[in-house]
């Protein structure tokens, strides 16, 4: 039966503003790289991906995409489907790398503990099914 | 303040005319207190730090009877953790323990916005189901 055992259970939530400041544009500059070199996400577009300060500037065909703090601003024609679908992906991207990159954090402030298991699962989050990263460790 | 927190080292202490093997962590906060993490009950300690005597939270975490603990922290989508805590204690413990677990987190420099209550979800035979949490296959 699907079940939460444990003798007590916390939750807890960082602001907004606490997972944009780790999506620096050093850390996700790479990562949008890789992710426009897999095969599929573009279609023969030509592309340009410059850093502007703060920002990284993604340009796919006729489709600019401005990334700044975790959020993507695109200019492009209303309507456009090409644009949606790349303003998507990017943005799906961006709040992947954010929630890894929060894993990571949490990980690293745990070691003094001891050792922490990392593992993907999958869990039932008020009817939601969501992949989650589970660190485990035993306190002998 | 900077925080540095020291490596864990498993020390032995008397408890009670018990003697005892406890985990114990030292926080050190630049130019301000040390505090020594070794979790459960926080007391106020006078330690003699490089000459000067200071008062300290010594916060002792030891596990009775050497009973392993589990602790699991699901970090969800979006930026929110729930932590949950399993073994052979009691609530009052496994509270400890999620207290220190959040004190660790928050000197590593992730600011919650929101901290809930630490919720007694299973105590002897009864088995109590918390509405929002996760749920998983056990």
């Amino acid at each position: 039966m699907p079940c939460n055992l444990a003798v007590s259970i916390t939750k807890a939530a960082v602001s907004e503003a606490h997972l944009r400041a780790i999506l620096t544009p050093e850390v996700i500059l790479p990562l949008i790289e890789a992710y426009l070199r897999l095969p599929g996400v573009l279609h023969a577009e030509r592309v340009t991906l410059q850093r502007q300060g703060d920002a990284i500037v993604v340009t796919v065909g006729r489709v600019t995409m401005t990334i700044r703090e975790g959020r993507v601003e695109t200019q492009a024609t209303r309507g456009d489907v090409r644009a949606q679908e790349l303003t998507d992906g990017i943005s799906a991207l961006v709040a992947g790398i954010a929630d890894a990159l929060f894993a990571q954090q949490i990980r690293a402030a745990l070691t003094p503990f001891g050792t922490v298991a990392t593992e993907q699962v999958t869990v039932d989050n008020d009817g939601v099914s969501q992949v989650v990263t589970m660190l485990t460790m035993t306190l002998m | 303040m900077e925080l540095t927190v020291f490596t864990p080292q498993q020390v032995t202490v008397d408890s009670d005319g018990f003697s005892q093997v406890v985990t114990m962590l030292m926080l050190h906060m630049e130019g301000g207190n040390a505090v020594e993490l070794a979790v459960v009950t926080p007391q106020q300690v006078t330690v003699d730090s490089d000459g000067f005597s200071q008062v300290v939270t010594m916060l002792m975490l030891h596990m009775e009877g050497g009973n392993a603990v589990e602790l699991k922290v699901y970090v969800m989508p979006g930026g929110s953790v729930h932590i949950f805590v399993d073994g052979q204690v009691s609530f009052e413990q496994a509270q400890q323990i999620t207290q220190a677990v959040m004190a660790q987190l928050q000197a590593s420099g992730i600011a919650f916005r929101e901290i809930g209550t630490v919720e007694q979800h299973r105590d002897g035979v009864s088995h109590v189901h918390i509405t929002g949490g996760v749920h998983v296959r056990h």
